[in-house]
């Protein structure tokens, strides 16, 4: 069976619903499957790399641990866009893990060049 | 070529259910193949047997069940998902020491795993229902 490569897109923030864990979940099982796995945040995704999260007040688990993790599954590649920074008007080395930033140009080059896009 | 489709939508509320089943019944009506039906997400509840229309509505989750009995389809929903809200197999049931299990027949509990070798094996993967 050829391995292919995975992207994962999510752009929805933290705890407002589901979507950030459940993105994550997928991301984490295509890793296991040894399949080539890369993580795209756009819009309100970004926030889901903001650094000391609390959300124990809130009765949630922290994504930070969870995204911590990535690299141990070889999930290094995680990608935004600039206009999601500026959307927040955050800046990349300040996120954990730091992502790549993308133009729009470059951003359809990277959905195109994956084999599947899973969006959540 | 060979599809699979994912549901992340609950049946009634969004009308990505119907919109699911019908592409389902075009794609194989069309001479394709459906590799997997994956329920995530509030798609899950699409596995309910206890769900219970007014008669003169669609009962999606039994539209699936007839589908997928006519076309051999392979139905699994996300067991991490499922059990989280609620819909249990007899297993799961025992094993949660819950009263009630809840699967309709015909939709099988399995893992993320599932929805990536679907993945890797079909030449198209179509997600139904926005991210929400």
């Amino acid at each position: 069976m050829s391995q292919k490569s995975l992207l994962v897109i999510c752009r929805k923030p933290p705890y407002g619903s589901s979507a950030a864990r459940d993105a994550l979940d997928i991301a984490l099982s295509g890793a296991v499957f040894d399949l080539s796995v890369s993580l795209l945040l756009l819009d309100d995704g970004i926030l889901q790399l903001l650094p000391d999260q609390n959300s124990g007040k809130i009765g949630e688990k922290n994504l930070n641990a969870m995204l911590g993790a990535l690299p141990l599954y070889d999930i290094e590649q995680i990608y935004t866009s600039l206009y999601s920074l500026s959307l927040h008007g955050l800046e990349a080395e300040r996120l954990e893990p730091a992502p790549t930033v993308l133009s729009a140009t470059e951003l359809q080059a990277l959905i195109n060049r994956h084999d599947v896009v899973l969006t959540v | 070529m060979i599809y699979t489709l994912i549901i992340h939508n609950a049946p009634y509320q969004s009308a990505t259910a119907g919109t699911a089943l019908r592409f389902a019944k075009a794609t194989l009506a069309a001479g394709h193949s459906i590799h997997r039906v994956f329920f995530y997400r509030d798609g899950v509840y699409t596995a309910n047997t206890l769900t219970a229309p007014p008669r003169d509505e669609q009962n999606i989750p039994a539209l699936w069940q007839q589908l997928a009995q006519e076309h051999q389809l392979d139905m699994v929903v996300c067991i991490a998902a499922a059990v989280r809200r609620g819909v249990l197999d007899e297993h799961e049931a025992k094993r949660y020491e819950k009263t009630a299990h809840n699967l309709a027949e015909g939709f099988e509990l399995s893992g993320l795993g599932q929805l990536v070798e679907a993945s890797i094996v079909s030449d198209r993967v179509v997600t139904f229902g926005g991210p929400q």
